[in-house]
């Protein structure tokens, strides 16, 4: 709620360079619903580091491939 | 529209319609404690078990998929909103018993209290979904 979060992301960018992955195939991927990767690429939910990790995992790159820090 | 949300927007509207007529019991028929909340927890049975079997049939992966982190947060966080309306309610109704001392009056602002905190859980469970948690 209120301000957008110091935390961003490239899950969509990756999704489609992944030959289009489907938000419900990489929900079921890191187990988590359809909708929280629709959150997540909308930056209305910061997913958990172990989400993070295993987001990062299904595109094979590191961390800070797919999350980025815009705050202070 | 989420399995999740769509739950919440089925059992707030239920919640709403038994509430209501559960009011309309105690203020227009003025029924007592025991014979108005016997058909208003009948309704909520009857309503909710519907309900949950419709939701299901339409969308049974979802249905049976456990709770996700960010629902998980989303739940806990609209049922710590929501205690905070059952709580005012049950201080009023206990401030009112200690002036008016019926317990009957008492009966019904706690049970009021707690159907006003289902639905404001409920819908703190909508909007948390539909915004950012």
């Amino acid at each position: 709620m209120g301000k957008q979060p110091p935390i961003t992301n490239r899950v969509r960018e990756l999704r489609e360079a992944h030959g289009q992955l489907s938000q419900a195939a990489l929900g079921e991927a890191v187990g988590v619903t359809r909708h929280t990767i629709i959150a997540i690429e909308q930056n209305r939910y910061s997913p958990s580091l172990e989400t993070g990790f295993r987001i990062a995992r299904v595109f094979n790159v590191g961390l800070e491939d797919v999350f980025g820090w815009a705050g202070d | 529209m989420s399995f999740r949300e769509r739950t919440a927007w089925a059992m707030g509207f239920m919640l709403i319609l038994t509430g209501g007529f559960y009011l309309k019991l105690v203020m227009s028929d003025g029924l007592s404690p025991s014979s108005a909340a016997f058909p208003f927890v009948i309704g909520v049975m009857v309503f909710s078990i519907a309900a949950q079997i419709v939701l299901a049939a339409m969308s049974p992966r979802e249905a049976s998929s456990p709770v996700d982190e960010r629902e998980r947060l989303v739940i806990e966080k609209a049922a710590n909103f929501a205690s905070y309306v059952l709580a005012t309610g049950v201080v009023v109704g206990l401030g009112i018993f200690m002036i008016a001392e019926n317990g009957m009056q008492l009966f019904h602002i706690a049970l009021i209290s707690l159907i006003l905190g289902k639905i404001a859980e409920y819908g703190a469970q909508i909007f948390l979904l539909r915004t950012r948690v």
